[in-house]
């Protein structure tokens, strides 16, 4: 059988909280990555957002395009020229214990050095009350020609206990 | 889902020359589901961004696709419909001549259940292509009111534009079992 998704790492953030998790020395030899995460941030406000540092580069080649239900509410916010990717959100310590918003990242052909780094996000914070329930689907892009080979997921505040990620790999051939 | 031993690559296209259309044919019926995954541009001249349609099974007749699209703009968000059309319309999107050059779109397209014969098929998908300042974030349903296994899946865009050259669409198979 294939093995075309392969786990490369996966974080779960202890007692004590984390400032950071940072995926480093992403091998070159997959075709696209993907990081599933269920978090939830240190902020004392409600559905708050996180953010990307792709290879640890904090220069203004970040932008998104975001298409977002909150509540009642839904509305397109952009990001241009941004120090990080903040195509992000999840629940805060405020909004209740055990509550965690889920989300999924794809980054097709990151390893290429031709091209810019785009990448679609879903995540979702749902936080039981009737206007900070939270759906964010964004595009992203990082305007960078060269291979992605770190990716550093950072939280408002810090990253809460059994918070985790995991950077998968794919490849797309047998 | 990331399965290790039941998500299967079917094939590959990508671009490296004059190309309008990307095809998938003789799909084996021995999945439970089919995923597309994309990195694209269009050719389209004199726009931003340009969307994708398919063909299933070479079906160009009868009005029998669908799509509901939900998008954002980065100002608005916005809600479209096409009903009874020749063709899944608009599922995803992609950069195209006026975007800034090296950038292309990503989309992820899901068909659930595409060999069964009794009921019509369904393709749920997530798109976006962000241009730094302009762009678009899409997600589709799509609808083909066919009962007929799918094993045959034509790609190309609303223009008819070329794919620009470095473009890749893979379809995976996915097992249950």
């Amino acid at each position: 059988m294939a093995n075309t998704w392969t786990k490369i790492a996966s974080t779960t953030v202890g007692s004590g909280g984390i400032g950071s998790v940072t995926f480093s020395s992403i091998p070159s030899t997959y075709t696209d990555l993907c990081i599933i995460g269920s978090a939830r941030m240190s902020s004392v406000f409600n559905n708050v957002e996180f953010y990307m540092i792709i290879n640890g580069d904090g220069s203004t080649l970040y932008s998104g395009t975001i298409l977002q239900g909150f509540g009642t509410t839904v509305n397109s916010p952009r990001t241009s020229n941004t120090t990080y990717a903040n195509n992000f959100n999840a629940p805060a310590a405020t909004n209740g214990i055990g509550i965690f918003g889920n989300m999924t990242m794809y980054m097709p052909n990151y390893a290429n050095t031709s091209t810019f780094k785009s990448y679609v996000v879903d995540s979702v914070s749902g936080i039981m009350t009737t206007t900070n329930n939270s759906l964010l689907l964004s595009a992203g892009l990082y305007r960078s020609t060269a291979a992605v080979n770190s990716l550093q997921m950072l939280p408002t505040g810090n990253w809460l206990q059994y918070t985790s990620f995991t950077l998968y790999g794919i490849k797309n051939i047998a | 889902m990331p399965a290790q031993s039941t998500y299967t690559p079917i094939n590959t296209f990508t671009v490296t020359g004059s190309t309008s259309i990307i095809t998938f044919a003789s799909i084996p019926q021995t999945y439970t589901d089919l995923r597309m995954v994309g990195y694209i541009r269009s050719s389209a001249s004199g726009q931003s961004t340009d969307l994708v349609d398919c063909y299933f099974n070479s079906v160009t007749t009868g009005g029998t696709y669908s799509t509901t699209m939900m998008q954002g703009n980065g100002s608005a968000a916005s809600t479209q419909s096409w009903g009874n059309v020749n063709a899944g319309y608009r599922w995803a999107l992609a950069p195209a001549s006026t975007a800034t050059a090296n950038i292309f779109g990503s989309f992820t397209a899901d068909i659930y259940n595409y060999s069964n014969t009794t009921t019509f098929k369904t393709m749920s998908t997530q798109s976006g292509a962000d241009l730094n300042g302009s762009g678009v974030r899409v997600n589709t349903v799509m609808m083909s009111r066919s009962t007929s296994a799918i094993s045959n899946i034509q790609v190309f865009f609303d223009t008819g534009a070329l794919f620009v050259v470095g473009s890749r669409i893979t379809l995976y198979g996915i097992a249950a079992a």
